[in-house]
């Protein structure tokens, strides 16, 4: 054991560095290692997050986008297919419209045509009573000289008759 | 300087308080007032110091797990805690003064000697035996606690002859184990601040600064080379038998 004494090899102080180097190793596993590596987790796990989440974000965004641009194609195609349907509407109510008065003029032009007919026929109907009468008169002042008043009255009657069963 | 053991300074009570003892409680105070002032000040976005802690940690810890794998969890703080704590009380050795205040005292040969206040721990054989056994007994509970007592007894004693023999010499290297590595560590150290001590007597300016930059070397691989032998004992031992092969 002369090297011990040698080297200064002292049981206390030995035993003394046993504890204190213990000491250390209890402060430095309480205070620092495990406080660093509980950070070094949770920085991981949270850049971990992060990162995880600007990806969903980015996904959302693109389904964003994409339903965007869907529904904006819907509306332009809806839109377009409105606007047809209003200019064939419309077409159609022009038409319809053009079909009515067409026919309300042609039945004003069938009505007038018919109105002008009957009109004239009644005008007609009246003239020939008019001259039929004045033919009797006419007949009436010319015969008396050559026929007698019985036979002036017969003929007259007779002709009117005549002139009546025409004009009937 | 020519003395191995370290000066003592005063008692307190039967326990001899020596220039060692109180280079080891300014290391203490580093380390714990640094690991408080983390805890205290921990935070998500690390400053400097923070930052640097925690590089160094997680440097670490991922040679531990490509050395130890899944043991890595329990070895780590053994191999971060010696290598701080070595590494500490290395480079306070280099601290200008450190070596320079202290008693005069007269010595044998009538010539004045300075027994200074503060010697680096490291140089004191108590502490690297301290160091070297505190390793060796953890190791050995460690290895317990992680293979089994039959497991981790059938490594030394066996009904094999050959095996019992290769036990024995087991026995042997665990006992070298720890000679080899407080010598080490204490040979180094030792030699260094005996360099240093010469050279700075030789000429005080200068010419010691190249001295100074090799011990800080020196202070480094020694501390990661204890730390590094305890870490790769523990996950030696700490595998079971069966699976080495």
């Amino acid at each position: 054991m002369e090297i011990l004494h040698t080297f200064g090899i002292d049981p206390v102080l030995l035993i003394a560095q046993i504890i204190n180097f213990g000491i250390i190793l209890f402060v430095l596993r309480k205070f620092l290692y495990k406080p660093v590596m509980t950070m070094l987790q949770e920085r991981r796990d949270e850049i971990k997050k992060s990162a995880e989440d600007a990806q969903t974000a980015s996904k959302l965004l693109e389904e964003a986008h994409e339903k965007e641009r869907k529904v904006l194609q819907t509306a332009q195609s809806e839109a377009k297919k409105m606007l047809e349907d209003a200019r064939k509407q419309a077409d159609g109510m022009i038409n319809d419209a053009k079909e009515e008065a067409r026919k309300e003029t042609q039945k004003m032009i069938n009505d007038a045509k018919e109105q002008l007919t009957s009109e004239t026929k009644q005008a007609e109907k009246r003239l020939s009573i008019h001259i039929s009468q004045l033919a009797i008169a006419m007949l009436a002042k010319s015969l008396p000289d050559l026929v007698t008043d019985d036979e002036k009255t017969v003929l007259i009657k007779e002709a009117s008759k005549k002139l009546k069963g025409r004009l009937n | 300087m020519a003395a191995f053991a370290p000066e003592v300074l005063f008692h307190i009570g039967s326990f001899p308080i020596t220039n060692t003892v109180l280079n080891t409680l300014l290391v203490d105070a580093g380390l714990i007032g640094g690991a408080y002032y983390i805890k205290k000040n921990i935070q998500k976005v690390p400053r400097l110091f923070q930052n640097i802690v925690e590089m160094v940690i997680q440097s670490f810890y991922d040679i531990t797990e490509t050395i130890s794998g899944r043991n890595a969890v329990k070895i780590f703080p053994y191999f971060m805690s010696f290598f701080l704590f070595i590494l500490l009380a290395n480079w306070s050795n280099l601290i200008p003064g450190i070596g320079t205040f202290g008693f005069l005292e007269q010595g044998e040969h009538g010539e004045t000697e300075i027994i200074p206040f503060l010697r680096g721990t490291t140089s004191d054989a108590n502490t690297t035996f301290a160091l070297a056994f505190f390793s060796l007994v953890a190791t050995h509970i460690l290895a317990i606690r992680a293979v089994g007592i039959g497991e981790y007894l059938s490594r030394y004693f066996s009904l094999n002859p050959i095996m019992l023999f290769v036990g024995i010499l087991e026995i042997v290297s665990e006992v070298t184990k720890v000679v080899s590595l407080s010598f080490r560590l204490f040979g180094n150290i030792f030699a260094g601040e005996v360099v240093l001590h010469t050279v700075s007597s030789l000429f005080a300016f200068l010419v010691p600064i190249p001295f100074m930059l090799l011990e800080i070397i020196v202070g480094l691989v020694q501390a990661l080379v204890f730390a590094m032998l305890t870490m790769v004992f523990m996950s030696i031992l700490m595998t079971p038998h069966s699976s080495e092969h």
